[in-house]
């Protein structure tokens, strides 16, 4: 368990890192309110070498951007929601891409009249909180950008000489 | 389809074209796994959706056809066996390009451009029964202990 005394606690805020704790290979976090949660969640996988694995969340949002992959050009239709937003579903999977862990997240979101929006992760600003339970993966997933598609391709089960042939760049977490 | 192991998970990659759960069926048949959960990302550029009205007990399937492109927020399913052979059940909420959500139980999907899979395989045969009174292959957990050797066998 990692729960610090309060001052501590503070002192961590203040250098923005999440109060998690860790049971067997699993982790459980709670991001606070202001909180970006793609960025928060990536610094947490780097500061704790996961670079493969998924993820479960519950909460709410103050700001939300939904993306929405266009296949016939290749792009992202984009769109912002200024308001209290609830996660009914948030399920992410964690790979690497350009030699950092990468998350890919899909969400539904509600709001006050129970209404959903449903779409990719492109941001979201905490509010008040968000609980994820993490489960990484013992290994490294890769993502290689593909620039016709305008895609982070998963590649599963490409073995390492395969990866360093066409020159992917490895996670490496010092 | 492209995928890897870890341990008791797999991480499967779909392309452009097949069909979600005859594929992950025809993998889950080649890997021996007859019991598990999943989670999936990704496109569907067509999807058929089903809502089963209880008619007199009964399940009574009404199937919505939608055109993609589709983006998958959730599609979470089990595994598990009838008459031996493995089947998936699987529920699905999308969001069209307006973002609007539509939400029921998976009966096909053409994936468009990827779809990605993780799949917890669970370490001994998970069984379903068929019952004609509800229409519908019926989950029955219990405890097999003649299956502990498997249960050891299990990274």
């Amino acid at each position: 368990m990692h729960r610090r005394p309060l001052h501590s606690r503070i002192l961590a805020d203040l250098e923005g890192s999440v109060q998690y704790a860790r049971y067997g290979s699993d982790y459980v976090l709670r991001l606070d309110e202001g909180e970006e949660v793609v960025d928060t969640l990536r610094r947490f996988l780097v500061d704790h070498d996961i670079m493969a694995g998924y993820f479960v969340a519950w909460g709410a949002f103050s700001r939300l951007k939904l993306a929405f992959y266009q296949p016939d050009v290749g792009e992202y239709k984009e769109r912002t929601f200024h308001q209290q937003l609830e996660v009914a579903s948030l399920l992410g999977n964690i790979a690497c891409l350009n030699g950092e862990p990468a998350i890919h997240a899909h969400l539904t979101a509600g709001d006050e009249e129970f209404r959903t929006y449903s779409g990719h992760l492109a941001e979201g600003t905490v509010r008040p909180m968000l609980e994820v339970f993490v489960t990484p993966l013992p290994g490294e997933l890769h993502r290689i950008r593909n620039e016709r598609t305008n895609l982070a391709v998963l590649e599963p089960g490409l073995p390492p000489e395969v990866l360093e042939t066409i020159g992917v760049e490895r996670c490496y977490i010092p | 389809m492209q995928y890897e192991q870890f341990g008791g998970h797999y991480v499967a990659r779909l392309d452009e074209g097949e069909e979600v759960l005859w594929t992950l069926r025809r993998f889950l048949v080649e890997r021996d796994i007859l019991a598990g959960r999943f989670v999936a990302w990704g496109t569907f550029r067509g999807l058929r959706l089903q809502h089963n009205r209880l008619v007199g007990g009964r399940f009574e399937p009404h199937i919505l056809e939608l055109e993609g492109p589709l983006e998958v927020a959730s599609l979470l399913g089990n595994i598990a066996t009838v008459d031996d052979e493995p089947v998936l059940h699987a529920h699905v909420t999308v969001g069209d390009a307006s973002f609007r959500t539509y939400s029921g139980h998976l009966a096909s999907g053409t994936v468009g451009p990827t779809l990605e899979v993780v799949v917890k395989a669970l370490p001994r045969a998970l069984h379903r029964f068929w019952s004609a009174r509800l229409n519908a292959a019926v989950l029955d957990p219990e405890e097999a202990p003649e299956q502990a050797e498997r249960l050891q066998a299990w990274p």
